[in-house]
């Protein structure tokens, strides 16, 4: 087997994405030895992709696109697997004009339904021409595309088949670079559109705030599919000629050990992850009742926490479980970032650590001041990771719901402006109006700002995030309307936050039976529902009809349901159990 | 090879996943081929990495993801996984 690609490239100047296009940046890094390596659940090299090898298989299957009928502008949809293939896709896309639609992977057991639901939703969304995705999932792709006009729906190996052709030419700056889904809902779908410059910017930015030099390496057990695994380990780190180290997603989550290990191994510098992947090795390495004497992990430069809010109580085990094994608190970088604003907004100072901010509850519930407090067993504070500094080139404004810009330590909507900021959401004026106004995108966060850093007490209003994944209350709601019984409007999902820090996933469902036993084999029926097709276990809350509040143009409250669940004003009914 | 209920490897690799699963029963149900990972068990798409690489370990088999979206219940996952140790192990 062949080894990794190396750190270090011999002769090639370090350049950190300053490309006009996605396609010049991967051709400057082709010159030189650095690329992507994949590996096993159990940590053994399976692929070594060099720079130059992904760049000249895809300029060779860029052809096939091009024979096989696609045109410049055209979008296609790609299964977005931890492999060579999906890669090689991805830039054959880039060289041919054309525009990647990553998409997820199934994940849980069963639904089978819900999950070509998805994949149809989005493919219909983007008016995907083609779609290609690893043999193994060819039948759910198949079920997926049932009846849309493509042109070819098969593998990688299916689409090399095809004639080759000249003329499709790259992109230019301004043109669309790829499609993301991961922030739209299942049901409803918003494909975040970003050009080159958009992307290219913010590369450059987040390359800048981490200060990337020659002697980094990256290691990644993101998705592809989601921003942070796309952008983050995937076109940032090509855009500064970085060798990354992959592990699967599916394999980080049965093995999640086997990431430290080859981050050990290899000497990574840079490696990322939400919150829970920290838990999830912490966890597992004490269940274990492991030792691993060979582990080393002091080349850990940055070791960056995002995707959902920061939990620091479990970044905390984290440190105490690894720091005997060379791990280093001040390798932890708090950062904030969504995938419509290509994915980094700010981030904290590379060697400083977690910085944490204590603040009154009460201060912040009533007033949205965060006013800071001491941090005691007391109870009446609430203690917030700080994520840095705005990325250099751009704006960060809080505002109040009058749209007026706020002063530091007052609580506000998290506003972005800069030439990272998306294009829009593929081929929905409304959802882009919606958010996007002026050059200012409401990312729809929560935040202050403390010393010029950008502190947040809560992402988007609407989407829920449990152990990193996104879910949209949207899409709750509708599987519960859909029900016999229901109706719209009857449904509220929402979060409650725990003192913990964890979120529980929360249903309000307005019931009209009076008897007891009906009540509670609604609540479970509810349960099981939301558990089958959107894949969440809800604590179900039944409550009195015409109960659930409206807005003026009839559309549920969600947040007015939820702040007067809170209060009070919103009773439970008797759930009978 | 057929795949029998009275078949002897079967019954062996059905015991070996409701031995594996057991340990990761925390709603208590009573375990059989009708029980469902979601609704039954709360499997959550991390509890159900987390028992795959159990099973892995006891099987030394290697699940592929494509298995998953047609796997709703316990009996289901036997046959699967009868069908990948016949693969693996002959």
């Amino acid at each position: 087997m062949s080894s990794p690609t190396p750190t270090n490239n011999t002769n090639l100047p370090k350049r950190l994405a300053d490309f006009p296009t996605l396609p010049e940046a991967l051709d400057y890094a082709a010159q030189g030895e650095t690329g992507f390596n994949f590996y096993s659940s159990r940590g053994e090299l399976k692929h070594a992709l060099s720079f130059a090898d992904l760049s000249a298989e895809a300029r060779s299957v860029a052809k096939n696109l091009c024979g096989g009928g696609v045109v410049p502008g055209d979008r296609v949809a790609l299964l977005a697997e931890t492999a060579p293939a999906f890669l090689i896709a991805f830039f054959a896309c880039q060289y041919a004009g054309a525009i990647p639609v990553p998409m997820p992977t199934p994940v849980a057991f069963g639904r089978r339904d819900a999950y070509i639901g998805q994949i149809r939703n989005q493919i219909t969304s983007s008016g995907a021409a083609m779609v290609i995705t690893p043999t193994e999932f060819m039948p759910f792709v198949n079920e997926a595309t049932d009846g849309l006009n493509l042109l070819m729906v098969g593998s990688l190996d299916d689409l090399k088949i095809l004639p080759q052709a000249d003329g499709n030419k790259a992109g230019g700056p301004d043109d669309l670079c790829y499609l993301q889904y991961s922030s739209g809902s299942t049901r409803f779908p918003k494909g975040v559109a970003v050009s080159h410059r958009n992307l290219m910017v913010n590369c450059a930015a987040m390359n800048a705030a981490v200060n990337v030099s020659p002697d980094d390496r990256g290691v990644s057990w993101l998705p592809f599919y989601h921003d942070m695994g796309l952008v983050g380990f995937m076109l940032g780190c090509l855009t500064s000629q970085t060798t990354v180290d992959y592990l699967p997603t599916e394999d980080f989550a049965r093995r999640p050990l086997t990431w430290l290990r080859i981050l050990s191994e290899n000497k990574g510098t840079m490696s990322y992850g939400p919150s829970f992947g920290y838990e999830l090795c912490s966890r597992r390495f004490g269940s274990a009742s492991a030792t691993a004497p060979d582990l080393d992990l002091s080349s850990w430069r940055v070791a960056g926490i995002g995707g959902e809010m920061i939990k620091p109580l479990v970044m905390e085990g984290f440190a105490d479980v690894f720091r005997p094994y060379g791990f280093a608190d001040t390798a932890f970088n708090a950062s904030y970032g969504l995938a419509e604003c290509v994915l980094g907004v700010s981030f904290s100072t590379p060697g400083r650590g977690m910085l944490l901010d204590h603040i009154s509850k009460q201060e912040l519930g009533d007033n949205h001041r965060a006013v800071p407090v001491d941090n005691d067993s007391s109870g009446t504070g609430r203690t917030f990771v700080v994520c840095g500094r705005v990325i250099p080139g751009h704006t960060v404004e809080i505002r109040d719901d009058d749209g007026q810009s706020l002063a530091e330590r007052e609580i506000g909507r998290v506003f972005f402006s800069g030439e990272s900021v998306m294009q829009g959401y593929y081929g929905d004026q409304e959802a882009t109006d919606a958010c996007l106004q002026d050059g200012w995108l409401d990312t729809g966060d929560l935040g202050y700002f403390l010393d010029d850093e950008l502190v947040i007490v809560g992402r988007s209003k609407d989407m829920m995030i449990v152990n990193g994944r996104n879910y949209w209350p949207q899409d709750i709601e509708w599987t519960v309307e859909r029900m016999d019984s229901m109706r719209s409007g009857d449904a509220a999902a929402f979060t409650l936050e725990k003192d913990d820090g964890n979120e529980q996933p929360t249903i309000l469902v307005q019931c009209r039976p009076s008897d007891v036993d009906v009540r509670s084999a609604l609540t479970a029926e509810v349960r099981a529902r939301v558990q089958d097709q959107v894949g969440l276990a809800c604590d179900v809350i039944l409550v009195p009809p015409r109960t659930l509040p409206k807005t003026s143009s009839g559309k549920l409250a969600r947040g007015k349901a939820k702040a007067s669940f809170l209060s009070g004003e919103i009773q439970p009914l008797a759930a009978g159990v | 090879m057929s795949a029998e209920p009275s078949d002897g490897a079967s019954q062996d690799v059905r015991a070996v996943v409701l031995e594996v699963l057991q340990t990761f029963n925390k709603t208590g149900v009573t375990l059989g081929d009708g029980t469902r990972f979601t609704e039954d068990l709360n499997f959550d798409s991390l509890l159900v990495m987390e028992f795959i690489a159990a099973l892995e370990d006891r099987l030394d088999i290697s699940v592929p993801l494509n298995v998953l979206p047609d796997v709703e219940t316990v009996g289901q996952l036997v046959v699967a996984t009868e069908q990948i140790v016949r693969e693996e192990h002959g």
